[in-house]
């Protein structure tokens, strides 16, 4: 066993590293130093200097001291902490005696030792075992809306894609690669203690998922960290890793206001270069030229035909009736997207007495979307205190409500109300008001056009698809202290969520799709979907210091969660009027209604303890048991770390420029139970039999449903150098995900074509590297920081065999051998430049029972097979979505009052799939088409690359094949800030700052599409499939902090 | 929300120590404890499903078994789409048209693989799985008393003729399956086991003896709230498969003729006495052309050779509301799809021309040319009312077009999918008696031993229902040797005056005024009398020999002209060349090879190769 083998390991190291020096003399050692400023090399008077275990003591005016270690104490590692008003506090480990020169730096400066939240509260980085990474985020100019902009590119490995640029929209998470297939593969947020689901829940509207993190104000965030290692302790739901945010708290009495206001724009983005009216009548001549229209019958299409009417002396009109109509040349991505305009307003309080501090806050934000109609308005409001009931028992409450609204639009693949869609292939001779048979316009809008596309005016102006999210989150904790050494905690907590989706697609301007009863006038839509979530935990604490830097912290505890979740949503079509929006006015015959009801139930008793000898060495163990209703029985998540401090060993405390050397050693089990309420059962679901519903069987039971597992080896080294002006750190790291959700076939004879099975297994290989460093740090201060992190992921085995899914059009495949997802089509090799290369290669497609061959200026498909009919069968892998590299650079300048702030994120190395340039360029419709089809074959002998222009593509020249996968590498100057804080101020006004941020200003990419950072759906099949996603816009915030 | 002793035995044999190796001795007593801890909270774990039912909240009581019942016609009706399609394109009478695409072609041409999706197994079996659930938790209601004896009798015969109906018509599709009568309850079910397929000639047998087993043969009563049921508009009782309907086919299959026209006979009666002479009677009894429940292909009366005053009545049993009171003389089970609705009606999409409708299927231009067409009216028309104008008609486009489907199909609300599925009905049932007496009579010999009584006679009952009436084939003579006049004549099935055949050969057909008397068959017609057409009659020159096969091919050719397109024609084919090839090797073969090979002629195709081996005539499908 692989586990077994790293224990003897650890084992082995801790053995070999035990030896306790043996003592030797027995005089009292002195310790004589000075403390220092870094920037200035001034001496640092009043310095507070407390030896771990004795008396602080503190510098005389020429900032030097002196400390007295006793003789048996000689050889002991210790800790020293140092801390100077205004500059901060550093630690330092100390063996022997020597003279030291201690460099204080500003509080801003961020060293080796950073305080990390952890669920049972704030901790060392210094003493953790486990991999975790802090996000301490300067909040003082941010002008995000949601806090997953906090984490993107800031934390190694975790790899944060923001799912469009509509507002509001949020990102998709993965922790060190992808670790499901079926089940989610997001990371577990944990605010102030409770659990978020943060599952995308489906919604009405295209391409939209509900972001949990939307609902919390960036501004309302103290802390996060990021759990990589150690995740076990949330059991059954930790395998994705664990995010914990802690909200706003008062930390004294004081009270403190603090304002914060910022405005801001978008910019409309840069529009894809379309024909244009002269252009696409040429093509579409073309086009339907082989189409089987004869050049008679073309000229008499209405969009074609170039006689104006003319009227008789009767008033009577001849000609093209239609041709105003269609004698236009408009740009319609100028009717879809729009500058848009923010703003946001938040106020905190904190403050208190003696026995309680409170922090109070209250926000508002408006931001509008750069796709027409579309904005988001969010109010949000949060309450947390701190009461000290006795000496020993403290109470804390949190509560916090926030109310969302989205206006938004649908994105994604074709459909005839998608915006962003059909601003793209709506014809540009068609126009957006109606126009007289004089060429007189109307202030009327449009309808549906000859082609059967929708008027985006229509679509931007009318359509109406808003999401309503009311989130209320109330906790109530109580912690009750024994002794120095016991403490109980517990706590309480209602989460309540509610999704409220109203879409509204009239009739007037749109084209609508058939039901399989009736033509489409209007549709009206609603949904509402509840989350109810009662979740309690309860945890004892026991701690206990040894002495010479010998500590034990242990916990036990048990946690429970109930949720409930309600889904109901109607379709109603046809009502009499674009005025009756409501879902009660259509049809009734028309009229759908459904809904679905969940329950879960989940325990997790869970046990840890730390354990830490000497300064020097780092242990800790974790064991959570789970149960829960998705699955029978209780499942084991052990975890065991390991670490050793080479930089606290007495042949360290010479070498000067390693102050933190560390290396970590983890191997743990989480899992994820995200496999659906009832898989294990049998159950029965609803059968519609002539309009009532009876019961039918639901599923085959598995009742070894189990949650999938990941086995996490991780190798860590955490290092500072430098005094402290470098960091570094790596993690190196192996994923065995067992027992992974999959869709197995089941034998026909069940009745059944699949059911859930922990059928499928895969590995996640990869390393995680943050550098930091302080480069200037005289008047002018620069702060650099990189992270790196890549990974590679492999399916090991999968019970239901390859998987193909069909995802807007790409092909993924899924395979044992190869990472999840990968694109899977045909490859290309040019085109028939003659008539005779194609007959020579002799190529051919079946139709039926009859064989098509390739002809001059069809696409040069790569005949696999060497059989000479192009099939399936010659499909190869053409592209991998998963970067090879991302990460981020980020920088911090200050000089003076001023700051400037960057981040910088990449990716490298990630294939996508462009559909908007296969709609816009497979030139077999009446879409509109991008100008690179002039380039388009049209006699025999033209040297080219793109195919000749056939009426619905009948050899499949624009099927899925390596002509749309495109490099999707990237780096994006994702922020960029001045800041600029005021030193003169008024007496009330404690501090105030001023700042411009501009987002995405600059991006270097090849790929070609509107945004290469982008992310259709959580489930990583999705990943690299770029179906007409809003592009995130450039935007310039202007904003000033108060504090009062 | 309960710690009984059995929660917690399930709890322990699940316990997994995932990583049992890594825990050290002392680690197992903490492992222990906390095992404990959950045995008594675990039970507050079990959540009640809401968005699905759990096992453990349904089969409780009667209401419960009714929604089963309710789903369960839901899950049979989706099978409409397929059943159809198998039963009559996998045959003579139906073709596909350009439009369809090459997995319909392979069906029609005999040329189908396992993995068309045509001849998908799972819906059918997702009936029969439901089946087997329901029937065990039927059992288990019965000795846990929620079930009283006469509401388990009603729902479990119910439930098993589903499931013998299912086994039947996928049996004759695909000859050799998987025979599962238990429910899957694990995962360990899965296994595919060789031992669980049988085919045909040991299914029949079995779905027999399960027929036999029923504890009742009768339709739903008041007893379990399922008879009189209506949901919306639509009566319940047109839709629970009729048990002696099944019974009499699978008898005919078994060579059981006797029982066969016993149980058609019990149907006959079903309900106690016979209490109406116009229900399953197919009567001919119309003098204006008016009276719509008269399924006749008449003439406006007096103009009998007039073709322009054909009245077409027998298209009436297609398109007529099944709320209508006279849907009952001819129905016995239809289901109607409501549009509104799932399951969608999915023959307007198969078969028409409009709206939702794609034509992919027509009838083969054999069915018309070599079965209506060459039909003769008793007034000298070469015509079948039941062709043109009946089972299909000709569209603007001169492209001949399947209407049994769509008489529900409104031009003003093209999109509104909604219509009837045949499963049994009078003409059919009517047919199979005939069947089952021309077999019988050849069974020879003697009644009770009396000579006076041979069983050869009752081929005249086959005569009476394929062609004429029970009243024009048994006059009662008058001693005077004159046939006597209508208004007084005593029709009534008998070897001779006064000596009645034996139940389940005895028709009341009498009709006299003096003594005043109306037997409940005296409007009976026969199959063909009812479409105004000619007898078929044997005699010695006929190409088929002898009479008792004669008389069963002329049976099988009206079934085609009577019930094409309604998803019998291959099992009454197949019933045909199976009994004929038991009784004389090859006959059976020569007669697939006949009557499918027409179609194959007539489309220019190779007739597909059809060997004495049963084998490979059958569709081939993937059960695993």
């Amino acid at each position: 066993m692989k586990i077994k083998n790293y224990i003897v390991l650890l084992m082995a190291i801790v053995a070999c590293i035990h030896e306790v020096p043996a003592q030797t003399g027995t005089t009292d050692l002195t310790i004589k130093g000075i403390v220092i400023s870094a920037q200035t090399g001034k001496p640092l008077a009043g310095a507070r200097l407390e030896l771990e275990g004795d008396k602080p003591v503190m510098t005389e005016e020429n900032g030097t001291f002196s400390l007295t270690i006793r003789s048996n104490q000689a050889k002991v590692t210790r800790l020293l902490q140092v801390t100077v008003p205004g500059y901060g506090s550093k630690k330092l480990f100390i063996t022997g005696s020597k003279t030291l020169t201690i460099e204080m730096n500003d509080e801003s400066f961020k060293g080796m030792e950073q305080l990390i939240q952890t669920p049972f509260g704030p901790t060392s980085s210094l003493f953790s075992p486990y991999s975790m990474a802090a996000v301490n985020p300067d909040l003082s100019a941010t002008v995000k809306s949601t806090p997953d902009g906090l984490f993107q590119g800031t934390v190694a490995g975790l790899n944060t894609v923001f799912r469009s640029g509509q507002p509001g929209s949020g990102s998709n998470m993965y922790l060190q690669g992808f670790h499901s297939l079926l089940a989610s593969s997001q990371p577990l947020i944990i605010v102030d203690g409770v659990p978020y689901e943060n599952y995308g829940f489906e919604s009405l509207i295209s391409n939209y998922q509900t972001n949990p993190l939307s609902a919390i104000d960036v501004k309302d965030i103290e802390s996060v960290s990021v759990i990589k290692d150690g995740s076990g302790l949330y059991g059954g739901k930790g395998a994705n890793g664990v995010i914990l945010i802690n909200t706003i708290s008062a930390t004294d009495a004081s009270t403190k206001l603090e304002a914060h206001v910022h405005a801001g724009m978008s910019f409309v983005p840069k529009s894809v270069d379309l024909l244009n009216a002269r252009q696409y009548r040429t093509y579409l001549g073309d086009l339907l030229m082989t189409s089987g229209l004869t050049a008679a019958d073309i000229q008499e299409l209405p969009y074609i035909n170039q006689d104006k009417p003319v009227s008789d002396e009767y008033g009577r009109y001849t000609g093209n009736l239609d041709y105003y109509r269609y004698a236009n040349n408009t740009d319609w991505q100028k009717s879809a997207y729009e500058m848009a305009y923010d703003q946001n307003y938040y106020l905190n309080i904190k403050g208190g007495d003696q026995t309680a501090l409170y922090a109070l806050s209250i926000g508002y934000l408006n931001q509008e979307g750069i796709l027409s109609g579309t904005s988001y308005d969010r109010f949000n409001m949060r309450f947390n205190s701190d009461i000290n009931i006795s000496q020993k028992l403290n109470a804390h409450t949190n509560m916090s409500f926030s109310y969302g609204t989205r206006s938004l639009q649908n994105e994604g693949a074709a459909s005839s109300s998608n915006l962003p869609y059909t601003a793209l292939v709506k014809s540009p001779l068609t126009a957006a008001y109606k126009y007289d048979y004089q060429g007189n316009v109307s202030p009327n809008l449009e309808d549906e056009d000859a082609f059967g596309v929708s008027n985006v005016n229509a679509i931007a102006d009318n359509i109406v698809l808003r999401n309503l999210n009311y989130r209320f989150l109330g906790k109530l904790a109580m912690d009750y202290t024994f002794s120095n050494k016991f403490k109980l905690d517990g706590s309480f907590s209602l989460h309540f969520n509610k999704d409220r989706e109203r879409i509204f697609i009239p009739s007037a301007g749109i084209a609508h799709d058939t039901l399989s009863n009736a033509v489409v006038t209007n549709e009206s839509q609603h949904r509402v979907e509840r989350w109810f979530i009662l979740y309690g935990d309860v945890f004892a604490t026991y701690a206990n210091d040894f002495g010479k830097g010998s500590k034990l912290i242990a916990h036990a505890g048990l946690r429970f969660q109930n949720t409930q979740s309600e889904n109901d949503y109607a379709y109603s079509y046809n009502s009499s009027s674009d005025d009756f929006k409501s879902i009660g006015y259509g049809d009734l015959n028309l009229r759908k209604i459904g809904g679905s009801l969940g329950v879960q139930n989940w325990m997790s008793m869970y046990a840890n303890a730390d354990y830490q000898l000497m300064n020097k060495y780092l242990i800790s163990a974790i064991l959570a048991a789970d149960a829960s209703s998705r699955y029978n029985g209780l499942y084991l998540f052990p975890t065991v770390s390991g670490a050793w401090l080479i930089s606290s060993e007495s042949f360290m405390s010479d070498v000067e420029q390693v102050n933190l050397l560390k290396i970590r050693l983890n191997v743990g089990l989480s899992g994820n139970d995200d496999i659906g309420n009832y898989s294990n059962r049998v159950y029965y679901t609803a059968q519609s039999f002539i309009g009532n519903n009876g019961l039918v069987l639901g599923g085959i039971p598995n009742a070894d449903i189990r949650p999938e597992t990941l086995l996490k080896s991780s190798i860590g080294l955490d290092g500072s150098f430098m005094k402290e002006r470098l960091q570094v750190s790596i993690d190196a790291y192996h994923h065995i995900i067992n027992d992974m959700l999959t869709l197995s076939h089941a034998p026909a004879y069940s009745g059944f074509d699949y059911y859930y099975s922990n059928g499928g297994s895969m590995t996640n290989t990869g390393l995680d590297l943050t550098v930091s460093g302080r480069l200037l740090n005289r008047d002018v201060k620069w702060d650099l920081g990189m992270t790196v992190s890549t990974y590679r992921n492999e399916v090991t085995s999968l019970a239901c065999g390859t998987l193909e899914s069909d995802l807007n059009g790409a092909i993924v495949q899924t395979k044992i051998g190869q990472p999840i997802g990968v694109f899977y089509g045909y490859e290309t090799n040019g085109v028939y430049t003659y008539q005779a290369d194609a007959e020579a290669e002799g190529h051919y497609i079946m139709q039926g029972s009859i064989e098509k061959p390739f002809s001059g200026g069809d696409i040069r498909f790569v005949d696999q097979t060497g059989e000479g009919e192009i099939n399936e069968e010659d499909r190869v892998i053409i592209g991998n979505p998963n970067p090879d590299l991302f990460g981020a650079f980020m920088s911090t300048i200050s000089w003076k009052s001023f700051a400037l702030d960057a981040k910088i994120i990449y990716s490298l190395g990630g294939d996508i799939f462009n559909y908007t340039r296969y709609i816009l360029e497979s030139m077999s419709g009446y879409e509109n088409q991008s100008k690179a089809v002039l380039n388009r074959w049209q006699t025999d002998g033209q040297q080219t690359t793109m195919p000749k222009a056939t009426w619905g593509d009948p050899m499949g020249n624009a099927r899925f094949s390596d002509r749309w996968i495109e490099d999707g590498s990237y780096l994006r100057l994702k922020d960029l800030t001045i800041s600029y804080a005021f030193t003169k101020l008024p007496e009330a006004i404690k501090s105030a700052r001023l700042f411009i941020t501009g987002e995405n200003l600059l991006t270097f990419t090849n790929y070609m599409g509107a945004d290469p950072e982008f992310s259709q759906n959580e489930n990583p099949l999705y990943y690299g499939v770029d179906a007409v996603i809003c592009p995130q816009p450039k935007a310039l915030f202007f904003g000033l902090k108060l504090g009062l | 929300m309960n710690t009984t002793k059995e929660t917690k035995h399930r709890l322990f044999s699940h316990i997994r120590f995932l990583t049992v190796n890594t825990l050290a001795v002392k680690s197992i007593r903490i492992l222990s404890a906390i095992v404990l801890l959950s045995g008594l909270t675990y039970s507050c774990i079990d959540t009640d499903s809401m968005e699905v039912l759990d096992e453990s909240d349904h089969y409780r009581n009667i209401a419960d078994a009714q929604k089963s019942v309710i789903g369960l016609y839901g899950k049979v009706m989706e099978m409409s789409e397929q059943l159809v399609v198998l039963n009559e394109l996998h045959a003579d009478l139906m073709d596909v048209t350009t439009n369809a695409d090459d997995d319909l072609q392979a069906i029609s041409y005999f040329t189908s693989d396992e993995d068309n999706p045509w001849v998908d197994p799972v819906p059918f079996y997702s009936v029969i799985q439901n089946c087997n659930d329901m029937l065990a938790h039927f059992n288990d209601m019965l000795v846990n008393n929620k079930f009283t004896e006469d509401e388990y009798n009603e729902f479990y015969s119910d439930v098993m003729t589903v499931r013998c109906w299912t086994y039947f018509q996928i049996g004759t599709l695909f000859g050799r399956i998987p025979y599962l009568t238990d429910p899957i309850t694990s995962l360990e079910e899965l296994v595919a086991d060789e031992s669980t397929y049988i085919d045909l000639d040991q299914l029949i047998p079995a779905l027999v003896d399960s027929m036999e087993a029923l504890p009742t043969l009768d339709q739903y009563s008041e007893i379990s709230g399922m008879s009189g049921k209506t949901l919306g508009n639509y009566s319940l009782d047109y839709y629970f498969i009729n048990k002696r309907c099944l019974l009499a086919e699978l008898y005919l299959w078994n060579g059981q003729y006797y029982e066969a026209a016993k149980t058609i006979r019990d149907f006959h009666l079903e309900g106690g006495t016979e209490t109406t002479w116009k229900r399953y009677k197919t009567i001919s009894y119309v003098y204006q052309g008016t009276f719509e429940g008269a399924y006749m292909v008449t003439y406006t009366r007096y103009l009998w050779n007039d073709i322009n005053s054909l009245v077409n009545l027998w298209v009436n049993m297609f398109s007529l509301e099944m709320s209508e009171t006279w849907a009952n003389y001819e129905n016995i089970n239809c289901m109607t799809y409501d549009p509104s609705y799932t399951p969608t009606y999915p023959f307007i999409r198969l078969m028409g021309t409009e709206g939702t409708g794609e034509y992919l299927l027509k009838p083969s231009q054999n069915a018309i040319d070599n079965y209506w067409g060459v039909q003769i009216q008793s007034n000298g028309f070469t015509f079948d009312g039941r062709g043109e104008g009946g089972s299909y008609e000709m569209d603007e486009a001169g492209r001949p077009v399947i209407t049994k489907y769509l008489h529900s199909f409104d031009a003003n609300a093209p999109y509104e999918q909604a219509g009837k599925w045949f499963i049994y009905r009078a003409g059919w049932l009517n047919l199979m008696y005939a069947e089952a007496c021309n077999r019988y009579a050849e069974t020879g010999g003697y009644v009770d031993g009396d000579t006076l009584k041979p069983i050869s006679d009752y081929r005249r009952l086959t005569y009476a229902f394929l062609n004429t009436s029970i009243s024009s084939e048994f006059y009662y003579l008058k001693p005077d040797g004159v046939t006597a006049y209508p208004s007084d004549s005593i029709s009534v099935s008998s070897w001779q005056a006064g000596v009645d055949y034996p139940y389940p050969f005895y028709f009341d057909a009498r009709y006299s005024t003096t003594p005043y008397h109306r037997g409940y068959w005296r409007d009976h017609s026969g199959i063909r009398n009812r479409a105004s057409l000619t007898s078929v009659t044997y005699d010695s020159t006929a190409t088929v020999q002898p009479e008792v096969r004669f008389y069963e091919k002329a049976i099988l050719d009206e079934l085609a002209l009577e019930t094409a397109f309604e998803g019998h024609r291959w099992r009454d084919i197949l019933r045909i060349a199976r009994r004929w090839n038991k009784e004389q090797a090859g006959t059976g073969t020569a007669l697939l090879n006949e009557v499918i090979g027409a179609k194959f002629a007539e489309n220019g195709k190779t007739v597909p190769v059809f060997l004495n081996d049963e084998s490979n005539w059958y569709l081939p499908a993937n059960f695993q």
